[in-house]
């Protein structure tokens, strides 16, 4: 019994790994993650040792042989630095990213469920959160809360749910209309089973597309923060660029360069997998209203 | 009669959503660990400040008092008091507002201009060479930090090469307003901070072109035996601009958002480096302040882009 | 058209829309074609027209002879050229059809303006003439409203005022009337009846209900995923249907049922069209399918000069 389940999800996987390898920057981004990942978990084995001591000696260096990425301000090397950085950046993606996606969906289901009255509720108030910039929102609620990474990871989750809740309120719509679904009212099934066992499964996919899709803007936002300032920790992209800054005047770019190129790389790299994702995920095409303009434009009338 | 009740609507909405701002400002700053005492009660300043503060702020009166106090204190401009200026926050802020504007005006114009021409130069073939390359650029350019880049056109333009300056609005040794002056110094931000925005612009422009060119009306204007190129300009563009406009509105906050990251970076004296100078010195009821300023002028934009979609969609202006 | 064969080449497979169709319609006969979604007729009329979208579609054989040309051999400009002034189409969906931000009177006018060359102000005045035949009211008025002012009924109207604008010789009407209610829906079709015989103009008429095709057509065909099963005159199809789709589609009517989507009282469902059966399409939902249905296909068999019945069981007569 169960070999030939597990036999169907073999199969299942590998023909998902097939239509979405051959999409070769979603293959090439996803190697780089993994390589990313890996190298985040182990990297204190890969750099024994306390990276953070400053050698005075060794300051500022361009890269070289000794030190692959150069030393930053304090002599540090940044090889070192960015793949410890990787830990916080990672951290914070999946987590925020994690959060927005599970608040989002939350709000998107019950409001494409429930419909009226708390549907407009929600939505209002999605619309609050998208007509006040985020980036302030953040920081104000980081700078008068304590700025750790636990709030960073807060914030950023719960201020970035209305996108996911927007594009599941209007899969759920979608479906709420077809018969399967009417056919389970008239049999009187439970809202908790309705949403669990027939909205939520069938729109799996494209959370998880969506989902991915917003982590690259999490990573920005968060490697926005550390440039500010906002999270005390030395140790992150973000605010290696912030140092950065008081030295770049001396000609020190590989300590703007490198970070914001992990930064800027590891973005990119969630984009294609995302869009990867969407290819292998859903080879019918469907025609969704996906523009937010458009559905923006949409509800003014 | 379809327009003006529409417009006010949209004022109705923007005036209620300043009043939401207003109350999460309250709300952040009651709730903020210390609480609103930690938030003005600046060390620094006299007793006699204090004792102003706490009789305008009605700290010492029950909270549905303190809040009205304090919407009333957001309408009359009574931010607060910076802790590091010793001065109203209003004062610090608006003294900043130029120097952003003269930052994002020239960037929002070419975003969208050259947006808009990205877009539809991809969509005229889909799936092209120029559709695949612009889409690139665009993604490539979307998952940029913009701190980034800034810093890159630094260290190339104003560094490895002397061309442009380091920094700054106006030369130090400037004297007034100079017009050329400024724009020496404009160039590589507003670079900096357009080059990011163009990418998901443009990317808008063409998504919503797209699902412009799958509707059954441009089926009917082909059928009519059109010329193509017509059928693109005059059929297509005009519905598929119209979304754009509302896009414009959160478009400008977005702008704003990296209008703070670029100008610290560049050390531009607006808006932007000023959020960043008063997060590290700890400045609370400025920065608390500009988040207010920050919103309301998207607000205040989205209710202009609002308005402008209203006159030209009939769908609005004629029902 | 004969042999007219079009695929949709998708990412997902290949999808058989139109398979060795071939049919003739006479001037000024009005022509209907018949079948459930997914039979073909649209796909069939935007070929006609030069609609179809190239990059999935393709058109992998056939011709199309209008007024002695083939019309698939044209380019693409020559095409235009035809399209909408002599050979004209009215969609399904009046809502959607009709450009949203552009002035009605406009978009008739345009056909004129296009085609003719005739100046704007002079275009639009033809363009109010027009909407008065159609029966639009205070037409001078509104040709400067734009679509969403009007009902279902009178954007059907528009966009036929929009087709005849050039006088075509074809006018192709798609599904005219399944957006509207019944009392406009027999409006229209009384409309069409009276443009025909006052402008000498061939109607060919897709919908998939026979009824209304009773009122309006003379000839018929009748397709099924892809294929023409039975080609006739109104007569001949009505009192004597040779082909077991016809029959069953004659059965259903009489129904009164206005299901759209399927004809419930034909058993089973279209085939897919991307792996069709072997054999004849209608098979497997067929009464009377004999062993050979199933794996050969019936050429059409035909007793007179243009109609045919693809179906073994004609063979004999």
């Amino acid at each position: 019994m169960t070999n030939t389940y597990s036999k169907r999800l073999v199969a299942k996987a590998s023909s998902f790994w097939r239509s979405y390898s051959r999409n070769r920057g979603a293959l090439f981004a996803f190697f780089f993650l993994v390589a990313l990942i890996l190298a985040a978990l182990f990297a204190n084995y890969i750099f024994p040792g306390d990276i953070e001591a400053p050698n005075l000696s060794n300051e500022m260096l361009p890269p070289s042989a000794s030190a692959i990425l150069g030393t930053d301000y304090l002599g540090r090397d940044q090889l070192a630095l960015l793949v410890f950085g990787a830990r916080t950046s990672l951290i914070v993606a999946f987590a925020a990213g994690g959060l927005l996606a599970v608040v989002g969906t939350m709000a998107g289901l019950m409001a494409g469920y429930f419909g009226g009255r708390a549907d407009g509720l929600i939505m209002r108030i999605a619309d609050v959160f998208l007509t006040i910039p985020i980036l302030p929102l953040i920081l104000v609620i980081v700078a008068f809360a304590s700025p750790n990474l636990l709030n960073v990871m807060f914030a950023i989750g719960l201020t970035g749910w209305p996108v996911m809740a927007r594009v599941v309120r209007s899969d759920s719509l979608a479906l709420m209309k077809r018969e399967f679904i009417e056919i389970e009212r008239v049999m009187g099934a439970s809202s908790a089973r309705i949403l669990f066992k027939h909205l939520l499964p069938n729109q799996l996919n494209s959370i998880l597309v969506y989902a991915s899709l917003s982590i690259p803007a999490v990573i920005l936002t968060e490697a926005s923060l550390e440039f500010l300032g906002l999270t005390p920790l030395s140790v992150s992209w973000g605010f290696m660029l912030n140092v950065s800054m008081s030295y770049w005047i001396r000609g020190t770019w590989w300590m703007s360069f490198f970070p914001g190129f992990a930064i800027f790389m590891t973005a990119l790299s969630f984009y294609f997998v995302s869009e990867g994702l969407k290819e292998a995920l859903n080879p019918k095409l469907k025609r969704r209203r996906e523009s937010l303009a458009v559905q923006v434009a949409e509800r003014k009338q | 009669m379809g327009l003006l009740s529409y417009i006010a609507k949209r004022v109705l909405v923007a005036v209620g959503l300043i009043v939401v701002v207003g109350t999460l400002n309250f709300a952040i700053l009651h709730l903020a660990p210390g609480g609103p005492m930690l938030v003005f009660m600046n060390p620094r300043i006299t007793p006699a400040a204090r004792a102003i503060i706490l009789r305008q702020f009605g700290l010492d009166k029950p909270i549905e008092e303190q809040y009205l106090l304090y919407l009333e204190g957001m309408v009359t401009g009574n931010w607060g008091l910076s802790y590091f200026y010793t001065e109203p926050a209003f004062d610090v802020i608006s003294a900043r507002i130029p120097a952003t504007l003269l930052l994002m005006v020239p960037s929002l114009i070419l975003t969208v201009t050259v947006g808009i021409l990205m877009g539809i130069a991809s969509v005229r073939k889909p799936y092209s060479f120029i559709d695949r390359f612009l889409s690139s650029f665009a993604f490539f350019f979307y998952s940029m930090p913009v701190f980034w880049l800034g810093f890159i056109l630094l260290s190339v333009f104003a560094v490895y090469v002397h061309v442009f300056p380091p920094g700054g609005m106006l030369s130090i040794t400037a004297t007034g307003f100079d017009v050329r002056d400024y724009l020496w110094h404009l160039i590589l931000p507003m670079t900096a901070l357009t080059l990011i925005n163009l990418a998901s612009f443009s990317l808008l422009v063409r998504s919503s072109m797209i699902e412009v060119l799958d509707q059954n009306y441009i089926t009917t204007a082909r059928g009519k035996g059109i010329p193509e190129r017509l059928v693109f300009y005059r059929h297509a563009l005009r519905n598929g601009l119209l979304p754009t406009v509302t896009m414009l509105g959160l478009f400008v906050g977005a702008i704003l958002t990296g209008a703070i990251l670029t100008e610290t970076v560049f050390s531009w004296p607006g808006l932007g480096s000023l959020t960043y100078a008063s997060i590290t010195s700890r400045d609370y009821p400025v920065v608390l302040a500009l988040f207010f300023m920050f919103s309301i002028l998207t607000i205040f934009s989205n209710l202009i882009t609002d308005i402008v979609y209203g006159i030209l969609d009939p769908r609005i202006t004629y029902d | 058209m004969h042999d007219l064969s079009v695929r949709f080449y998708l990412g997902a497979g290949v999808v058989n829309a139109v398979e060795h169709l071939s049919f003739n319609v006479r001037k000024g006969v009005s022509f209907g074609i018949v079948g459930e979604s997914g039979s073909g007729k649209t796909v069939t009329a935007l070929t006609i027209m030069g609609l179809l979208a190239r990059p999935p579609g393709r058109v992998d054989s056939g011709a199309i002879s209008y007024n002695g040309i083939d019309l698939l051999k044209l380019k693409d400009e020559e095409m235009r050229r035809i399209r909408g002034k002599s050979i004209a189409m009215v969609y399904q969906d009046p809502m959607t059809s009709l450009n949203p931000v552009l002035r009605v009177g406009f978009q008739i006018a345009e056909t004129l303006m296009v085609h003719e060359k005739i100046p704007r102000h002079h275009a639009e005045v033809k363009a109010i003439e027009l909407m008065e035949s159609m029966g639009i009211p205070e037409a001078e008025k509104r040709a400067k409203e734009y679509p969403h002012q009007f009902s279902g009924g009178m954007r059907q109207r528009i966009m036929i005022a929009m087709a005849l604008a050039t006088n075509p010789d074809l006018l192709i009407a798609d599904e005219p009337t399944t957006a509207l209610d019944v009392i406009t829906q027999s409006q229209i079709l009384a409309l069409l009846r009276e443009l025909e015989r006052k402008r000498n103009m061939t109607v060919i008429l897709i919908t998939h209900d026979l009824g209304i095709v009773a009122q309006v057509c003379e000839e018929v065909l009748v397709m099924y995923a892809g294929h023409g099963m039975e080609r006739g005159s109104i007569r001949e199809i009505f009192s004597n249907p040779k082909h077991p789709y016809t029959r069953g589609l004659l059965e259903s009517t009489t129904r009164a049922d206005r299901d759209i989507d399927r004809l419930r009282s034909i058993p089973g469902t279209i085939p897919d069209l991307i792996n069709p059966p072997t054999g004849c399409r209608f098979q497997p939902r067929c009464p009377v399918a004999q062993v050979r249905c199933s794996t050969q296909e019936p050429p059409p068999f035909s007793d007179n000069a243009d109609g045919y019945s693809k179906c073994w069981q004609s063979e004999h007569s």
